[in-house]
């Protein structure tokens, strides 16, 4: 699956990635908890402060990702 | 009520962006225009280099718009233009533009100070600026939030 981030997230986990989903990670929050797991260094901003996001909408904890072509974490907007 | 946005990724001419919104005018009689300019030293005082504002391919130029059409909805605006920049931006260059127009200056004015407040709380950017001291990735201030509170309903 291919995962998106931006802000200071992209900064540090680089833009895009691709990661395969082992069993057990079927949902946006078992996605934060395997992410956080494999990037300690930006735990924090995976598990709280960012918004999960499928095909451009802000999806909930529980969203399943099975359909899912990719998924992008925002982390909190700056404005313009 | 004409709505015109776009996200640029180079350089933004305020000049230019004011002629287009006036040539695409019938017989308002108020149009009013701000534009941010990237400031040279950052909130601690040390010297900017450089603006990045990193966007969304999609979600960056729909808030835009989103936002501009509120801004359309809820006062009684001709026309609205919005012009914001993305990538680096250099101190001294234009991150964004807006226009209002109207019959009347009132409402042109309300409209764009609503568009501004909307757009540095609500419009989806992230923000880093790098300077001497530092490079930092900047959320809205308690100041922003208040000016954008003001117009909660």
């Amino acid at each position: 699956m291919k995962i998106r981030f931006y802000g200071q997230l992209g900064e540090k986990l680089g833009g895009e990635i691709d990661v395969f989903l082992p069993s057990g990670t079927a949902t946006i929050v078992e996605l934060r908890k395997m992410l956080a797991d494999k990037y300690p260094d930006a735990a924090a901003d995976l598990l709280k402060k960012s918004r999960a996001c499928i095909a451009d909408v802000i999806v909930g904890e529980d969203r399943a990702l099975a359909d899912a072509q990719m998924v992008e974490f925002l982390p909190p907007l700056s404005g313009g | 009520m004409r709505c015109t946005t776009r996200l640029a990724a180079n350089r933004l001419d305020p000049g230019a962006e004011f002629a287009a919104f006036e040539s695409s005018l019938e017989d308002e009689g108020a149009i009013v225009t701000f534009v941010g300019v990237a400031r040279s030293k950052s909130a601690s005082g040390g010297q900017v280099s450089n603006l990045f504002l990193d966007h969304h391919p999609r979600m960056t130029e729909a808030s835009l718009t989103e936002i501009a059409d509120d801004a359309g909805r809820r006062f009684d605006i001709s026309a609205i233009r919005v012009v914001h920049r993305c990538g680096d931006i250099v101190p001294g260059e234009a991150i964004v533009f807006v226009a209002t127009a109207a019959l009347h200056r009132r409402a042109a004015f309300e409209a764009a100070e609503y568009a501004m407040d909307r757009l540095k709380t609500d419009a989806v950017f992230w923000k880093r600026e790098d300077a001497v001291d530092g490079s930092r990735w900047i959320e809205p201030t308690s100041v922003d939030q208040a000016d954008r509170a003001r117009w909660s309903e």
